[in-house]
């Protein structure tokens, strides 16, 4: 009885607050003086995100962001997991490279784009820097602590069967590590998406990130929510998709359960 | 044939040195084992059994003595014959979760290089040996905590060793599953007839297991006595209220009364 009633609850309650939230704005922007330029009303900015959703350009400009963001993404994965077990396991690589990349982390990373339109141009590859740059030190650094943080029992279960360094690493270390480096992506795909995002807004001619702009100098503010609410589809989306990927590679671990 | 004993403990020795200076953790040790033979070592906390143990199995370098396997050395010489010759089992079953159970206990083979065919065939005999048919697909966390030991002495006979170090292997159990994996212990250590060395702190569970019983001084530690254990095999539960496994528990226990306090 209790159960039941704590699930409908559960199911209920945050409708009712959306249901809330959506009202209040609508009665805001119906009955104040507010401008339907500067906020328009809930169900308009519904049917913007419809038309732009059945308009073939509006999915050439997600196309766009999506290659961006993954481009970024997958560099940032490669690189971050490459450079961390590297540093994990050859502590020379270690002191050479640690104090550079974390002073690179120390700086707002966002405001090195405008650098690298300069060095990249206008197209793809300077958003896929940005949106690299910016995801790449959350897997980094999650893969170096991971990996450096294998139990010592179960190092010493290896070193009784006298694996090769290389066989710990492969068959031990990383295994032992995904979970958390997965953790790490996690934080990186949505940051890899803000680096697209932040790319086209000051350079680009294409992405949604560009076409947030236009609508904003067009001042079709329906438009531009209608924007903003695919992004947050897309962050969804890709979020989803890391979380899956955690179910696929580590079902072993507590986290592939308890996610989403 | 003269009788070589299957593994010989010579005169071994560990002092740490550390910037405190150093210490002696063990002053010196002798233990020989025949072939197919069962050694308990019993000692109180940190007479340092879990380094001799580390030094008899070729994980930790002593600073004096040797031990030989089948007349090879583990220290001495270079080529490894003695420390591919051997397992180990540790008190925590330590089975990795992303492995099923058959990859897990097929992992040493795997080290070893041998095809995937070979070792799986193996794991699934070992999992027959020690009793846990049907498992072979199976997940580690799917398996309680008595049947995982099972898993981790199957993983360590893998390779067929000559000698089996044990490092209290029963040691996080309850007392009932506790009793239960020594009766088995006892079974697959006679199927393999391989030479083991059992580390614990139960009394009884050294004489039960044992063919000897090595008693262990505090730190600096030395053998302090050796009991033979001439119950007949195999051994029951019930053997335990015998007065015969009795006595030798009382012997040794007023051994280890006697150690300078």
């Amino acid at each position: 009885m209790k159960r039941n009633s704590e699930t409908i609850l559960r199911i209920v309650l945050p409708l009712a607050t959306l249901a809330l939230f959506f009202g209040a704005w609508s009665y805001y922007v119906h009955g104040a003086t507010i401008s339907p330029f500067i906020l328009p009303p809930p169900e308009k900015i519904g049917r913007a995100f419809l038309t732009q959703i059945a308009d073939p350009s509006v999915w050439r400009h997600i196309q766009v962001t999506l290659t961006e963001t993954l481009g970024g993404f997958f560099s940032a994965l490669i690189a971050g997991v490459t450079l961390g077990a590297l540093m994990a396991k050859l502590p020379p690589v270690e002191w050479a490279f640690k104090p550079f990349i974390i002073a690179l982390q120390l700086i707002p990373k966002v405001a090195l784009a405008p650098l690298f339109i300069l060095w990249f141009g206008f197209g793809l590859e300077s958003k896929i820097v940005i949106s690299g740059v910016l995801a790449f030190f959350p897997i980094f650094a999650n893969t170096l602590v991971a990996i450096k943080s294998t139990d010592a029992g179960d190092r010493e279960v290896f070193a009784s069967m006298r694996a090769t360094p290389l066989q710990s690493f492969l068959l031990l270390e990383l295994p032992s590590a995904l979970p958390v480096i997965l953790t790490g992506a996690e934080v990186a795909i949505v940051l890899a998406i803000i680096g697209a995002i932040v790319g086209e807004f000051i350079g680009g001619n294409a992405g949604l990130g560009y076409l947030a702009v236009v609508r904003l100098q067009e001042l079709q503010v329906d438009q531009l929510f209608g924007v903003i609410l695919i992004l947050a589809l897309i962050g969804l989306l890709l979020y989803g998709a890391v979380a899956v990927l955690r179910r696929i590679l580590v079902p072993w671990h507590q986290s592939a359960a308890t996610q989403m | 044939m003269s009788a070589q004993p299957e593994l010989v403990v010579d005169n071994i020795g560990k002092t740490f040195e550390s910037a405190a200076g150093s210490v002696k953790a063990i002053d010196r040790i002798d233990i020989s084992a025949k072939a197919g033979e069962f050694i308990s070592v019993l000692g109180p906390s940190g007479c340092g059994k879990t380094t001799l143990l580390r030094m008899i199995g070729g994980l930790e370098r002593p600073t004096q003595g040797d031990v030989s396997i089948a007349g090879h050395s583990v220290w001495k010489s270079r080529g490894g014959e003695a420390v591919r010759s051997l397992a180990f089992a540790f008190q925590d079953s330590r089975l990795f979760p992303w492995f099923s159970i058959e990859d897990n206990i097929a992992l040493p083979l795997r080290l070893r290089g041998e095809p995937k065919e070979k070792r799986l065939a193996r794991a699934r005999e070992l999992c027959a040996l020690v009793g846990l048919q049907g498992f072979e697909k199976a997940q580690p966390r799917q398996l309680s905590g008595g049947m995982r030991q099972r898993v981790s002495l199957a993983r360590a006979l893998a390779i067929d060793p000559r000698l089996v170090l044990l490092d209290e292997p029963f040691g996080a159990l309850d007392a009932m599953t506790r009793d239960q994996m020594n009766l088995e212990l006892q079974r697959i250590c006679k199927a393999t007839g391989a030479t083991v060395l059992l580390i614990t702190h139960s009394i009884s569970e050294a004489v039960f297991l044992g063919d000897k019983v090595v008693v262990l001084s505090p730190r600096p530690s030395h053998v302090h006595a050796v009991h033979e254990v001439n119950l007949p095999r195999p051994r029951t539960i019930a053997m335990q209220e015998t007065s015969e496994f009795q006595q030798l528990v009382r012997a040794i226990r007023s051994d280890i009364a006697g150690y300078p306090a």
